[in-house]
């Protein structure tokens, strides 16, 4: 098991090495640099300017202080707005983007998965179908749909949410339930489909012969085994939460990291997009590997391949 | 032992030939694919779906090439028109309708927009447009919104040191306030009917563009961008995975371990990155998506190859001397087309979410051209005002996901060779 986590650890770190990389090489592929469209400068000017930031040494020398640069912390600056950095940028919007991620991982786990036990109770009943409805309609409508949806019903026709902007918890219901409309459809599918198959083990049948309550047989045998899929699945709903924020924040008028970041895509403020995206990937690849080896830990039955 | 002897030799006369099958008990055999449109035609859901993906793709097609009225035709008079209309009669047949930026549009009986009524005097002291019917008044008086805000702005200050005060229904108040008061001849006129436009079906957006037609002409970018992706990423998955899958081992290995490098990238900042960095467009999306979209495929194509390629009919042909193009064409792609195309079916969808994703965040086509996506940004700076802008467009594209999600799981359930019977 140590070897398996060990070898995870070493194909994360590869792949953020890779992230980098090719950040680098699409960053250097841009036609032209950062001060090409700037007023004509003199030439002593653009030295002065590209010797410091470094763009006078050889690229490869460029890729070594790029490489060298992140490992120190250091993200970049934005080149379109003077002094402002990526760190700033993610300490500023952060911590929104954090808390609303938060609330709606544990708004999608927590309702998922109680929808799917429900809805895998009541198979084919119509609580069933509309439960699985319900979860097909979140799985396909584009989250902004949602977003939009709930501002125009619950802030303009009812006036119960406040439309933009943060404050009290208010502020934070429709972006929570927006954001995890998508992942709470996966999850609770892949918990009714789960339980469902494990309900026809035999070690269930033996439960139940034993005359246990089926509230033991469902809550203490079925569902720790029925959940171990649904921890594989928190990996890809941590990057759906904040590819979903780029569109959420934008709606809900929220200064989160993903509005930050699709405001510095429009303003085509490239150091400060190259930046955020490596921060992103990083974030991402080190959630997915910290899901996967508490994975290995809580299932003893995984193939360490 | 001469038993038979008994049998009398009329008995063995040969039967007529066409007797020959009266005892057999057969149906005629199905193909695989037989078989499975026949699985598939007994869903309804799916093939509901059909039909409606057929309808959204026919109407993308044929509809632009008849209709009166150009995508990108701007009728400045006509803009932000609703698709109903609440008009006021003002002198007998004669109807108008006044629009959000308190401007007169004279409207026919049955729904026509005929024309901008021009302004007899522009009175801004009092807040007013003043028109001209039959020699009458009609005035258009907005003061009174006006009038409110100013009352919450005031409520606004003082709430600053009293924090009793509720601001957020007030502000509610205010959105839901009376905007604006119509008098004609002096007296006030109520709207009398509600009438649908003729004109603009859908209505029109900020340009005074129709939006029928940008949603339809938006479908058909939406739906290019899907199909080409999708078929773009059935060719690189197809050839990546089969060639990975067939010649195994060390190839296999290396082939899969960069798919698995490519995978854990979040596809969706490369994306946006390639989208920053290209130009952006029609083309640009497709190759975008093109390059992040092809792993699944890859990875089920590689799978179904490692497990026929051991099959007796490859050995076969093998043994006849076919080439390794020959076997990879003729022999095992067909035979692993069953999940390929429910993957293909799944990402057109994929292809539709992720471009209407784009063009949402702002990084996708450009104006005058428009997808789904696109539409939905535009309209959202007006949500509150003109929430029919984005209504059309989400729920086309909410159909049209949805439809394809449907049919590809009825399509996979199809193809599943285990419900097989």
């Amino acid at each position: 098991m140590g070897r398996y986590i060990l070898k995870r650890i070493f194909s994360s770190v590869i792949t953020i090495w890779f992230i980098m990389t090719l950040t680098f090489i699409l960053m250097k592929s841009i036609p032209g640099d950062p001060f090409v469209s700037e007023r004509a400068m003199t030439p002593q000017v653009k030295a002065a300017v590209y010797a410091k930031y470094g763009l006078d040494k050889p690229e490869f020398e460029q890729y070594l202080t790029y490489m060298t640069n992140f490992l120190k912390g250091d993200f970049g600056v934005s080149f379109n707005r003077i002094g402002l950095t990526t760190q700033d940028i993610i300490k500023g919007g952060f911590p929104y983007s954090l808390k609303i991620g938060g609330w709606a991982s544990l708004f999608i786990i927590v309702v998922g998965i109680f929808l799917g036990i429900i809805a895998a109770l009541r198979q084919n009943k119509v609580s069933d179908r509309t439960v699985m409805f319900i979860s097909t309609l979140g799985a396909t409508i584009p989250s902004f749909v949602f977003a939009t949806g709930y501002l125009y019903f619950f802030s303009k026709k009812l006036g119960w949410a406040p439309s933009f902007g943060v404050g009290s918890w208010k502020h934070f219901v429709g972006p929570v339930i927006c954001i995890g409309m998508f992942s709470l459809s996966y999850v609770t599918r892949l918990t009714r489909t789960s339980v469902l198959d494990v309900l026809q083990q035999d070690y269930i049948r033996t439960a139940r012969a034993k005359g246990l309550s089926e509230f033991v047989v469902i809550g203490k045998h079925a569902l720790r085994n029925a959940l171990i899929p649904v921890v594989t699945y928190i990996g890809p709903m941590i990057a759906g939460i904040v590819t979903g924020s780029f569109v959420i924040e934008k709606v809900f008028g929220i200064a989160g990291i993903g509005s930050l970041f699709t405001t510095s895509i429009l303003g085509r403020d490239y150091t400060l997009i190259m930046g955020i995206t490596v921060f992103f990937g990083i974030f991402l690849v080190t959630a997915v590997l910290i899901v996967d080896i508490v994975y290995v830990l809580i299932d003893p039955r995984i193939k360490y391949d | 032992m001469d038993d038979y002897k008994k049998i009398s030799p009329d008995m063995w006369e040969n039967l007529d030939k066409s007797q020959k099958d009266s005892e057999k008990v057969s149906r005629k055999s199905l193909t695989y694919w037989q078989d499975a449109a026949r699985r598939l035609k007994q869903n309804k859901v799916a093939v509901v779906s059909l039909i409606v993906i057929l309808m959204v793709v026919l109407m993308a097609i044929f509809v632009p090439l008849f209709w009166p009225i150009q995508y990108s035709n701007q009728v400045l008079d006509f803009s932000n028109i609703p698709p109903n209309l609440e008009v006021y009669e003002v002198t007998d047949g004669n109807y108008i309708y006044i629009t959000k930026a308190y401007k007169a549009i004279e409207v026919s009986k049955d729904g026509e927009l005929l024309q901008m009524s021009e302004i007899k005097k522009d009175d801004q002291n009092n807040r007013m447009y003043i028109y001209e019917f039959d020699g009458k008044e009609l005035i258009v008086d907005y003061s009174l919104y006006l009038q409110a805000k100013k009352e919450y702005l005031a409520l606004e200050k003082k709430a600053k040191k009293d924090p009793s005060i509720n601001l957020e229904e007030a502000q509610f108040n205010l959105d839901n306030a009376k905007k604006v008061e119509i008098r004609f001849d002096g007296k006030e006129i109520l709207p009398t009917k509600t009438i649908r436009n003729k004109t603009y079906v859908f209505g029109t957006d900020y340009l005074g563009r129709d939006m029928f037609i940008r949603v339809v002409y938006g479908g058909r970018i939406s739906l290019i961008v899907g199909f080409v992706a999708a078929f773009l990423n059935f060719i690189i998955g197809v050839l990546y995975g089969g060639i990975s899958g067939y010649f195994g081992g060390r190839v296999d290995n290396i082939m899969m371990r960069i798919v698995d490098i490519i995978g854990s990238i979040p596809t969706l900042l490369y994306v946006i990155l390639l989208m920053v960095i290209m130009q952006p467009g029609l083309g640009t999306i497709i190759v975008a998506l093109s390059i992040t979209h092809w792993l699944g495929m890859a990875r089920i194509v590689r799978g179904q190859v490692l497990s026929l390629k051991e099959q007796e009919f490859v050995l076969a042909a093998k043994t006849l001397g076919a080439s390794t193009k020959r076997i990879m064409l003729k022999h095992l792609i067909p035979n692993i087309m069953g999940p390929v195309m429910v993957s293909v079916t799944m990402q057109v969808p994929q292809a539709i979410f992720t471009e209407a994703f784009l063009s949402f965040v702002g990084l996708g086509i450009s104006a005058p051209k428009a997808s789904w996506g696109a539409l939905c940004n535009d309209a959202l700076a007006g949500l509150f005002t003109y929430p029919y802008q984005l209504f059309y467009p989400a729920l086309a594209i909410s159909i049209t996901i949805l439809a394809f999600n449907l049919f590809g799981d009825g399509l996979r359930d199809a193809l599943d060779p285990k419900q097989r019977k």
